[in-house]
């Protein structure tokens, strides 16, 4: 695994007229198991969704703001960090927890904010993505613990 | 057993206690996973009210959850807003309540206080602590 943050990907765009079920990018996910329940490893898409369900319209109308508190620090665009921790938190999160009540996995994972110049590490943050059973696809991310 | 009710169960279930009988119309947040909440938030939600929002946002969340019926599927979806928006916005005594579609709070936490930087560094979001392996995974 590399260490620090690697090449940002491009997302796709969510223009007014593209359908939900457009795929924005796509992350490697770790397989995790729970009370019975077992999500092997694969991929989680995020797609364009819709404002109020899911995807990243939801996060853009949602969690947009928070994104970009953490992108202030590191002059980064929002989804630049998005795309990040949502990575992260799906390749190797630090925990998971599931959900029977929605059949849904949670999964977080800490990043570090770190000085480029003295490599001193100066904050970090949880990382929720919360991933539906049966889709895997992205529901929601924001910089959070999951619960 | 209503959509209303289970919300109620399945909340309790996961150490999240919604009680009727606030001071106003809704279901007092005492508690969220286990922790206590003092003063209550209050989630300003009527049987009527989760309802119609279930029925109205069916459509959309059965793509998130096709495997149930999209009322079902709409259901399991405001359960994952409910617990964003208190784990990202909500606040001891904060009221959440359905608008256009969406859950809102108010007063909104504020946001959280930044690190002290130097206005002349460069920072970089890093996937591991600089000073070595993270703990290990839970």
């Amino acid at each position: 695994l590399e260490p620090t943050v690697g090449a940002m990907q491009v997302w796709g765009a969510c223009g007014s007229s593209d359908p939900a079920y457009k795929i924005v990018r796509a992350f490697s996910r770790y397989r995790t198991s729970g009370t019975g329940t077992y999500l092997a490893g694969g991929t989680s898409n995020l797609r364009c969704g819709t404002t109020t369900g899911y995807g990243y319209r939801h996060i853009y109308t949602n969690h947009r703001s928070q994104w970009e508190q953490k992108g202030a620090l590191t002059a980064q665009n929002w989804r630049d960090v998005a795309d990040f921790g949502i990575e992260w938190s799906l390749r190797d999160p630090d925990s998971t927890k599931w959900r029977s009540s929605n059949q849904s996995w949670a999964f977080q994972r800490t990043i570090y904010l770190v000085n480029k110049s003295t490599g001193q590490g100066v904050g970090q943050t949880e990382v929720c993505t919360v991933v539906g059973l049966s889709t895997q696809n992205v529901i929601t991310s924001y910089p959070g613990a999951c619960s | 057993m209503s959509f209303f009710e289970q919300l109620i169960a399945d909340l309790a279930g996961e150490g999240t206690v919604l009680a009727e009988g606030g001071p106003r119309d809704g279901l007092l947040v005492s508690s969220f996973h286990g922790r206590p909440i003092e003063p209550p938030m209050t989630l300003a939600l009527t049987a009527p009210q989760l309802e119609a929002h279930l029925g109205a946002s069916a459509d959309d969340s059965a793509a998130v959850f096709p495997e149930v019926d999209p009322v079902t599927a709409a259901y399991r979806l405001f359960l994952v807003h409910l617990d964003e928006m208190i784990i990202t916005r909500a606040m001891p005594g904060s009221r959440i309540t359905l608008v256009d579609g969406g859950l809102r709070v108010s007063p909104e936490r504020p946001a959280d206080p930044l690190p002290d930087l130097d206005p002349h560094g460069q920072y970089v979001w890093a996937s591991e602590p600089p000073e070595g392996r993270r703990p290990p995974s839970a």
